[in-house]
Parts: C-alpha cells; sequence; structure tokens
C-alpha cells in the first residue's frame, strides 16, 4: 500500500513538474517563435533609431543684368505652435493669451482644448519669428512650439504663373503648376535615412554598426527671368487692364535669338505664399501657356512669312481691295467694312486688311498653308520647361474647308497659346528660326555640378530672306500703322490683333475682343521680343490704342535697360 | 649516498612555471583588452556626445544663416526697393544719351 502511494506521488510530482516544464516551453514558443516579429520591433523601437532623411528642396534664382542672382523661392523654417489640452492648467488663461498672438477667436482656442486626454492640437503654422517668440515668453503649460521648413517666396505674388508653388497632394509636399511642378522631381532631392542604436533620451547613438545613406538635396534652379524686367511688366500689365477693365491678360518678354524668356506676366495673380487662400482655382492656370484664344490680327504676320517665303507674293506685290471676300456662302469682311482699293502686301500689314491675309493665304493654297502654321509650332506645345502646356487647336484648318482656311489666315477659328504666337513672330525676328522658348539658364546640382541650358532651334520655318522682308514690313507697320508707339531714333517691329471671342453657347462671336500686341527691338538686330494680351477690355475698339503704348513704354525702358544705343 | 634538501622554489618543474606565465599573460592581456575595450567604448561616447554638440552648432549656424538670408531678401525685394525708390524721388530713365567713340582717338594721361 505504501509502495503504491510513494508511486503515485513519484508520478503527480513527474507530471507536475513535466507540465510546468511544458507550459513554459510553450510559452517560449509563444513568445520567440510565433511573437517573434512583434517583439523584434519593439525592440528595435526601445533601443533602435530609425529616421528618414528629409533632403532640402532646392532653391530658385531669378536673375538680373551682370550675372546677379536672387531668391525667387526657397525653404524656410517656420515655428508651428500646438497644444496638448491634458497639461494645459486653466484653458481659459491660455485661449485668453494666444488668440490675440495667432488671430483665432477666444471660443475656439477654447474649443480645441476641451477634449479631454486629447494629446495633440495644432494650432497655427507658419508663425511669424516675433509672434512665436512672444508665445515662447509666456511659458503656458501644455503650449509647445516646433519648427517646421515650408515654401517661401520672398517676391509674393512675382511671376507667380510662372513659378507655380508647393502644396500638398496625398499628405505629400509636391510642386504644383508652373516651374515647381515641371521640375519637382530635380528640386525634391532624395530621400536618406539612418539606422542605428539610440541613448536613454532617443538620440541616435552611432555604435556598433550603423546604416547612414544620406539624403540628396534637391537642384537648385537658374532663371532666364530678369526681375528688372518681370517687374515692370507685371506693373505695366496691371495698369493696362485695370484701365481697359479687361478680365484677364499676359505679357511676356522673350530673347528671340535664344527662345530664354525674360519676363512672363498674368493676371488675376496669386500670392504663392498663401495658395490655399486662392478660391478659384482657374487663377493657378497660367494664360500664357495653359489657356488658348483666337489670335485676330496679330497672326498675320505668320500668313505673309508663308506668302514670302514661298516667293507667292513679296512686299510690293499689289491686289484690289474691295472691303470683303466672298467664300461658299459667307461674306468676310475687313474691319468696320472698309475697303482700301489697291493695296501692297506691306499696306495689309499696316492696315490690318483681312483680305489681304486670305489673298496671300489663297495664292500659296490650302496644303501649303496649314504646313507653315504647323511649322511655326501651332497645333501641338512647344515643350517649355513649365507644367501642363497646352497644346491649341488647328482642328479648323483640318476640315479642307476653305472658308476655314480663310479666316484662319487673319487669326480667327485656330486657337493658339500666347506663349506659341510670342514664339511664331520670335521665329520671324530670329531669321526664320524657331527657337523652343525655356525658363531656366542653369540647374546646379546638390554635388555643385553645374547643367548649362543650350538654346534649341526647332526648326528653319522661313529663309532668312523672307524673315528679313517680314520684318522690313513689321517695321513699316509700327511707323504708319500705329501713332502712339513712339519710340525714336530706332527700328521697331510690330503688329497688333483685336480678335474678336467666340460665344460660349451658341455658334458664331460675341461683341467681346481680344488685344494682342508681338513686336519686337532693335528690328535688324533684335533684343528682345515683347508679346502683350489683353482679354475683354471695355471701352476701347483696337489693340493699336490699348496695348501699342505699353508696348511703346516697354520697348523704351528695354533699350535704355540693355543699353542700346540708338540706330538712326 | 649523499641527500641534499632542494630548495622549496625549485619543486615547481620549468613546465608548470611556464603555464602560470601562460596564465599571467592571459589574465594581462584580458585586463588589458577590457580597459582598451572599456577606453574605446568611452571614447566612442565621448564622440558621439561630440557630434550631438557639433550637429546642435551646425542647426544653430544653418538657423543664423537663414535668418539673415530671409532678412537680406526681404529688403532687397523689389515691393522694398520701389518703396525706397519713392522716398528718395528715384525716377526710371526715360532718355539715355551715348557717348560715340571715334576709333583711333583716345586720352592720354600724363
Amino acid at each position: 500500500m505504501k509502495k503504491k502511494f510513494g508511486n503515485l506521488r513519484y508520478f503527480v510530482i513527474f507530471f507536475f513538474i513535466v507540465g510546468v516544464v511544458g507550459c513554459i516551453l510553450a510559452r517560449l514558443f509563444y513568445l520567440q517563435v510565433l511573437k517573434h516579429n512583434f517583439y523584434v520591433a519593439m525592440a528595435q523601437d526601445q533601443h533602435g533609431f530609425n529616421e528618414q532623411i528629409v533632403p532640402q528642396r532646392g532653391e530658385i534664382f531669378i536673375q538680373e543684368k551682370n550675372d546677379i542672382w536672387h531668391p525667387l523661392a526657397i525653404s524656410r523654417n517656420y515655428q508651428t505652435v500646438f497644444l496638448v489640452p491634458k497639461e494645459v492648467l486653466d484653458k481659459n488663461e491660455v485661449a485668453r493669451a494666444l488668440a490675440p498672438l495667432v488671430q483665432i477667436p477666444e471660443e475656439k482656442i477654447l474649443e480645441k482644448l476641451q477634449k479631454p486626454g486629447d494629446p495633440y492640437e495644432p494650432l497655427k503654422s507658419k508663425l511669424d519669428d516675433k509672434v512665436a517668440q512672444q508665445i515662447q515668453d509666456l511659458k503656458l503649460a501644455g503650449v509647445y512650439l516646433t519648427g517646421e521648413q515650408w515654401r517661401w517666396y520672398p517676391q509674393d505674388t512675382l511671376a507667380c504663373h510662372a513659378l507655380g508653388f508647393v502644396g500638398i497632394n496625398d499628405n505629400q509636399r509636391q510642386g504644383q503648376y508652373g516651374l515647381e511642378g515641371y521640375y519637382e522631381k530635380e528640386l525634391a532631392g532624395n530621400s536618406g535615412f539612418l539606422k542605428s542604436e539610440k541613448d536613454a533620451l532617443g538620440q541616435w547613438l552611432l555604435f556598433n554598426d550603423y546604416n547612414l545613406a544620406p539624403a540628396q538635396d534637391g537642384d537648385n534652379i537658374y532663371l532666364t527671368l530678369d526681375q528688372n524686367i518681370q517687374y515692370i511688366i507685371e506693373q505695366k500689365l496691371k495698369a493696362v487692364l485695370e484701365k481697359w477693365k479687361a478680365t484677364e491678360g499676359c505679357a511676356i518678354v522673350m530673347d528671340p535669338k535664344t527662345g530664354a524668356v525674360r519676363a512672363m506676366a498674368a493676371f488675376p495673380n496669386f500670392n504663392p505664399n498663401e495658395y490655399n487662400k486662392v478660391g478659384n482655382i482657374n487663377v493657378f492656370l497660367n494664360p500664357c501657356t495653359q489657356k488658348v484664344y483666337e489670335p485676330g490680327s496679330v497672326f498675320k504676320p505668320v500668313t505673309m512669312a508663308a506668302g514670302l517665303d514661298t516667293n507667292k507674293i513679296t512686299p510690293e506685290t499689289t491686289y484690289v481691295d474691295t472691303g470683303s471676300v466672298k467664300i461658299g456662302g459667307y461674306t468676310i469682311n475687313n474691319a468696320h467694312n472698309l475697303s482700301y482699293g489697291l493695296s501692297s502686301m506691306t499696306k495689309v500689314l499696316e492696315k490690318s486688311i483681312n483680305t489681304g491675309a486670305i489673298y496671300v493665304q489663297r495664292s500659296i493654297g490650302a496644303d501649303i498653308f496649314k504646313n507653315y502654321v504647323e511649322a511655326f509650332g501651332f497645333g501641338e506645345p512647344l515643350g517649355v520647361d513649365l507644367a501642363g502646356e497646352a497644346s491649341g487647336s488647328l482642328y479648323n484648318i483640318g476640315q479642307n474647308h476653305e472658308v476655314n482656311f480663310a479666316t484662319a489666315s487673319f487669326g480667327q477659328g485656330i486657337s493658339v497659346t500666347s506663349l506659341q504666337m510670342a514664339d511664331a513672330i520670335a521665329a520671324i525676328a530670329n531669321n526664320g528660326k524657331l527657337m523652343k522658348p525655356y525658363f531656366v539658364e542653369k540647374i546646379v546640382q546638390s554635388d555643385g555640378k553645374e547643367i548649362k541650358t543650350q538654346p534649341q532651334v526647332l526648326r528653319q520655318v522661313v529663309s532668312p530672306l523672307a524673315a528679313s522682308e517680314l520684318t522690313a514690313m513689321l517695321v513699316s507697320t509700327v511707323r504708319n500703322g500705329y501713332d502712339k508707339i513712339k519710340v525714336k531714333n530706332y527700328f521697331v517691329a510690330g503688329k497688333t490683333g483685336t480678335a474678336q471671342i467666340p460665344n460660349a453657347d451658341k455658334p458664331g462671336y460675341s461683341d467681346q475682343t481680344i488685344h494682342s500686341f508681338a513686336g519686337y527691338a532693335p528690328a535688324y538686330n533684335p533684343k528682345f521680343l515683347i508679346y502683350l494680351q489683353m482679354e475683354k477690355p471695355q471701352g476701347i475698339e483696337f489693340a493699336s490704342d490699348s496695348l501699342a503704348p505699353v508696348f511703346s513704354d516697354l520697348t523704351q525702358y528695354l533699350l535704355n535697360y540693355y543699353e542700346i544705343p540708338p540706330e538712326q | 649516498m649523499t641527500y641534499y634538501k632542494t630548495h622549496p622554489n625549485s619543486e615547481l618543474s620549468i613546465p608548470k612555471r611556464g603555464k602560470i606565465a601562460l596564465s599571467l599573460t592571459i589574465i594581462f592581456v584580458l585586463v588589458g583588452l577590457s580597459v582598451f575595450y572599456l577606453m574605446q567604448v568611452n571614447n566612442l561616447v565621448a564622440k558621439n556626445f561630440e557630434l550631438h554638440a557639433f550637429q546642435k552648432t551646425l542647426q544653430q549656424s544653418q538657423d543664423k544663416i537663414q535668418s539673415l538670408t530671409v532678412s537680406l531678401t526681404q529688403t532687397r525685394s523689389l515691393n522694398n526697393l520701389e518703396q525706397a525708390a519713392k522716398d528718395l524721388n528715384l525716377v526710371i530713365i526715360e532718355k539715355a544719351n551715348y557717348l560715340k567713340i571715334t576709333p583711333g582717338f583716345f586720352a592720354l594721361s600724363e
């Protein structure tokens, strides 16, 4: 009996120990095998340091004469104030003290403080340094400041459409519109990381093995834009738009020999520092490159260039203008139904005679005319380095209706961007060579490597002889056609356009117009081209009255700015 | 037959003495390595602290540079310059006279 119980005790103890050991092993298996990843991650979190290194976004610089550069877009540290409501001792006092500094009503701050146990409530970002210091001096419990980098545009609205801005997309900061959007990859740089141990305070400790991949900062971009020209052109454009109560307008200054854009202005504009305050996002669209319009008579030099290049006309070629042309069932008239009788091609440009443009188009034929229009860069993007460039439309002259070709010859029935129109006129100024417009003079990478943009010839559209003959005709146009251009002692070439705006809801055209002006100087060795455009001006009929004086002022300014001595 | 009492030290045979020497050497080497290890760890920790301090200084300097850049940029901004030009009654050049230089003529200084 005794032996029997003795064995039982032995077995009980044995199975008890086996059970306990089994439980321990099972628990160890659970912790070390099944939950392996979880505990490794927890341990890593406790003593490991794994952080992404954010690269510095590249800066954008604008130039002025003599290779002087000024920042146009840089990254700047701002203070952000946030609350930890559970640490706030006197909610009313905190709300009362902060309200005037952050300019948020007391009630709203109190609302944020009411959530019990809330560990984080952001209050206001991009604080002024002075305000941040004042908040810090208050030493309020539960009120903290933290540094945060934001894009800063020191010149506010200057060149805003060309620049674009850095906005938030999918919780990521990203360049949008303009140069910020186009050069996002170059400006953003590449993130790095640091994987190491950390000390009791949570700071990295470069102990044992650590893994460091440094961040690659974004490239710095140096623009072809000149800040003085940009500023003056914005001032002049704004003034003329206000004067004639126009809804929208844009202006471009470029170097016709290289395609470098020296200024690009548009209104209505916006402040990229406060892009989130803009109600209508259409304001972000660049009217010079992202909106299309029917150019009107400013297009006539393109038709004339085709006529001269094919030798179908010369500047002295004449025809008899009767004031209108009948094509199919349509009658096309000159402006104000005027007729000029026997007219030379030079006179066609001077008086902006529609029937003259039709005469040239018919002389060269539909297919050849279309080829020239395409060769001048219309109907497809020019490839400028701005986000979202529009292509315009040559749909009407693809339909093979004679009347469409006739109206296209004086710039109606086709749509173009202002930049396309400016570049086409620049090709005439540049001995018939169409250049690719560009905004970036050089890119300097984070390692100091410099990449300079080389001007690019897209194609030779017309012969140098045809271009030079046309320039002489355009000089004559300025001298004899526009009495409001008063640039003495220089040869200046130019042409206006006053285009009708098509109805939005029905066929035909409204009474509203788009005024434009393209001109360059000195005409036979051009240093700059100016293109101006204004939409729906009120109380003025022709661009020769509205935009010619602005062109005149800008031309005089640029001749002085570039120190170009008189030619005559 | 004559017997001599040996010296107590001489009781250790040569191989035994060698073992002790080896043990002592190992102990010294281990102690030495430990000390060296501690020194290196201490050095590394000190370097880490130094690195943190340098990083802090760098950050402060960068903040200062940025602050100066911001201030300079604001001062040189076109809006600011325009205001300054107005205050000083400056005007835009409207007419420039260019000197004609005749080839072959130049001034000589004494």
